[in-house]
């Protein structure tokens, strides 16, 4: 048994120290096309300097974003002023820019000039339309009582979103057609409905055809495209730094539909749109950092490896001497059973957006999150194999005259192993699954294809995590039996009664 | 010598023993009997230190058992239950020299008293690498009396030794038993439920009853000289037992 730790511990040490090359400098994105583009770009102009980059992407959301730019896990990642302003110092009420930049400056911040580009609120028709109606703009829009909206649920309900958009430019006061987003695109192109809501970088428009029109009487608030950054990080590394702010007005809108249209339309490689706009715009040859498809998986089996193992040695350290403890302290053990029941029982979601705080992003807080998933299967059934011994086991043993330790050696250990073993096979399987959602807080492993799969729609990248996924569950269930077979006394195999 | 003083143990509110006291000499054979819950059984588990006296004392050799001297205690004291209680992952071999090892024997010393005891026990040498699992009911308990004469115990103590044995072998193994104990001339304390095996192989049948003795003397004391209506009403029924069986 402890062989067999020590074994798992030295396997899964390997493999981080392997991954862990520290980086310089950490760029982070959001779970969310544009955003990894943008976090793509950055890096390719910070390596231009000869800089060493992590590009962390797919990091979830807003708030793990945040939290780990704050807690210097990552160093800088492309924001929007509004999301800012409206969501995350939501309760400074920052009236402009100048309050924006004192703001982030009071927690070691910065924020670039805009990128070139908004990402907001709008309202689009098809191109043929609008030319024919003669709109542009909103006002223009206001004129046609005719036109037919299909707005979003979200939108429609939202206090700005429509109800404040119709009093601003006196749109018909009947209630539009409220429609899920993804119908909508083909609503507006079938010629069932003349006006839709979108995002203003949305990849559809191009692809749709569709032209936004403008917000004249400025309506929706600016959600600019920023790079927020640590301050720190500029002291640190001024060239890249320097390097990444040359995106300042640096990326047209049309230019950012287009690579959002190339990734989820045309389902191109982020990491080559984003070469190729650096190469255009800036002249730099920035390489793909692209892997070959068994390259990926290997790094991602590695990844989710080491995430498992870990977390599982240390999980089987910590969960074995707890039940031992607990088998022989009935009344204290309960307790420590309902405390480990409690964090069971936590989202797993919740539990890494917790540790974020604690231990950044990457594979700490996923390792630390997977041990604590891993701890009740095995703390469980150690209770449960021990204090299951027969009785007259029990009393043989300690008339004997083996002292506590030698009888948990010798007799209770041995005579509990099955139930142990049990107990780590389901943790393994448990641990394996749950490790997918590392990803999200930047662990990789095979979760991270899976994400990418989600949020681009595509199903072949899906299963590139979702198959090494199921098939290493499989292979570590099939491992246990074998060791289990391996590790149980022969005599507990035998059935009793087939002596002569 | 083994000595009971005053000893009370109460399990969840009932008096499992009650203010007992009983002296057992050295060299003598002893068998407590009494019905189911008398608390037979629990004076052994008190006397090996498996529970722990609500009043009163346990003396081996005059020294009065506790939490400290307990360990020390049982390695001299051989004792065996029922169903052997054998662990099951370890060989016949490996189980009767097991304390044996933890306490350092060399290997040749284990051997040979490993040789001696199997001779004892009529055990044939080929069972002792077997698994508990593979061997008969009666040669578990031949290896369970091993184990626990082992480390030349005495006293030697045994909680229904043979309680779980069908008749015929039941009748072999009382046979050696006595055979065993008249060899070794060890203090023997043993708990049965059969007043025919206490009389055969014991010297002193101590009658238990609610968690007292009720009476304590030989065979012929107990069916002669009752102390009370119920060790007549105890005997009869074992007799009434003993003619069923036989007619059987």
């Amino acid at each position: 048994m402890p062989r067999v730790m020590a074994l798992l511990l030295a396997i899964g040490l390997s493999l981080t120290s392997a991954v862990a090359a520290t980086p310089e400098l950490v760029i982070g994105s959001k779970k969310f096309t544009e955003s990894v583009i943008i976090g793509d770009i950055a890096a390719d102009l910070a390596r231009s300097t000869g800089t060493a980059v992590t590009h962390r992407q797919e990091l979830g959301g807003t708030r793990i974003l945040w939290d780990a730019l704050q807690a210097g896990a990552i160093d800088l990642y492309p924001e929007y002023t509004g999301t800012l302003i409206h969501e995350i110092l939501a309760g400074e009420n920052i009236p402009d820019a100048a309050a924006l930049d004192a703001a982030l400056a009071r927690r070691g911040l910065r924020i670039s000039r805009s990128l070139g580009f908004s990402d907001t609120y709008a309202l689009g028709m098809t191109a043929e339309n609008a030319q024919r109606l003669n709109i542009a703009t909103l006002s223009d829009l206001a004129r046609h009582p005719e036109i037919r909206f299909g707005l979003s649920n979200e939108f429609l309900n939202r206090g700005d979103g429509w109800p404040g958009l119709r009093a601003v430019y006196g749109f018909p006061a009947r209630t539009p057609t409220g429609l899920d987003h993804d119908l909508a695109y083909r609503a507006i192109t079938s010629g069932a409905i003349d006006v839709i809501d979108l995002y203003t970088t949305d990849a559809e428009i191009a692809a749709n055809h569709l032209v936004t029109l403008v917000d004249d009487r400025h309506y929706f608030p600016a959600y600019d495209a920023a790079i927020v950054y640590r301050a720190d990080a500029a002291e640190r590394h001024p060239q890249a730094l320097a390097a990444i702010l040359r995106l300042e007005g640096a990326i047209a809108t049309p230019a950012m539909i287009a690579m959002n249209a190339a990734a989820r339309i045309d389902h191109r490689d982020e990491g080559d749109i984003a070469a190729g706009f650096v190469r255009d715009r800036f002249g730099l040859a920035a390489q793909s950092q692209s892997q070959s498809l068994p390259a990926r998986i290997l790094q991602r089996t590695i990844e989710h490896l080491s995430l498992t193992l870990i977390s599982l040695a240390a999980a089987i350290l910590v969960a074995i001497p707890l039940g031992v403890f607990a088998a022989r302290n009935p009344r204290l053990g309960r307790g420590v059973l309902a405390a480990t029941g409690i964090v069971q029982t936590i989202p797993s979601l919740a539990l890494l957006v917790f540790m974020i705080p604690l231990l950044g992003i990457g594979a700490r807080p996923a390792i630390a999150a997977l041990f604590l998933y891993s701890v009740l299967p095995i703390l469980r059934n150690t209770v449960s194999g021990l204090t299951g011994i027969a009785p007259g086991l029990r009393a043989s043993a300690i008339a004997l005259g083996l002292t506590p330790w030698r009888r948990l050696r010798r007799i209770e250990l041995p005579l509990a192993l099955p139930a142990i073993f049990a107990g780590i096979k389901t943790a393994a399987v448990i641990n394996i699954g749950t490790a997918t959602l590392g990803a999200l807080v930047g662990a990789g492993g095979y979760g991270q294809p899976i994400l990418t799969g989600i949020r681009l729609d595509d199903f072949g990248l899906i299963l590139e995590g979702a198959v090494p996924a199921a098939a290493l569950a499989l292979l570590a269930e099939a491992a246990f039996d074998l060791a289990e077979r391996l590790v149980t006394p022969r005599g507990l195999r035998l059935e009793a009664g087939t002596g002569v | 010598m083994i000595e009971f003083d005053s000893v009370t143990k109460s399990f969840s509110g009932h008096r499992a023993v009650d203010d007992l006291s009983l002296t057992i000499a050295a060299g003598e054979r002893v068998a407590l009997i009494g019905p189911s819950g008398c608390g037979k059984s629990t004076l052994l588990s008190l006397l090996v230190g498996l529970v722990v006296p609500d009043a009163g004392r346990v003396l081996l050799d005059d020294a009065v058992l506790s939490r400290e001297s307990i360990v020390a205690a049982r390695r001299r004291m051989g004792y065996m239950i029922q169903d052997g209680g054998l662990f099951p992952h370890l060989t016949a071999r490996e189980n009767v020299i097991l304390m044996a090892g933890e306490l350092g024997w060399p290997k040749p010393q284990q051997a040979e008293r490993l040789a001696e005891l199997a001779a004892l026990t009529r055990l044939p040498a080929a069972l002792l690498d077997r698994y508990p699992a593979e061997l008969s009911g009666g040669q578990r308990q031949r290896v369970s009396l091993m184990r626990a004469l082992m480390l030349d115990p005495d006293p030697i103590i045994l909680d229904e030794p043979l309680g779980a044995l069908d008749p015929l072998i039941r009748a072999d193994l009382q046979d050696e038993l006595r055979d065993i104990f008249a060899q070794l001339g060890k203090t023997v304390l043993l708990v049965t439920h059969d007043l025919a095996e206490a009389a055969f192989l014991a010297e002193r049948i101590v009658l238990m009853n609610r968690g007292r003795v009720i009476q304590t003397g030989g065979f012929a004391d107990l069916v002669e000289r009752p102390a009370d209506p119920f060790v007549t009403r105890f005997v009869r029924a074992q007799d009434r037992r003993l003619a069923g069986e036989a007619s059987s």
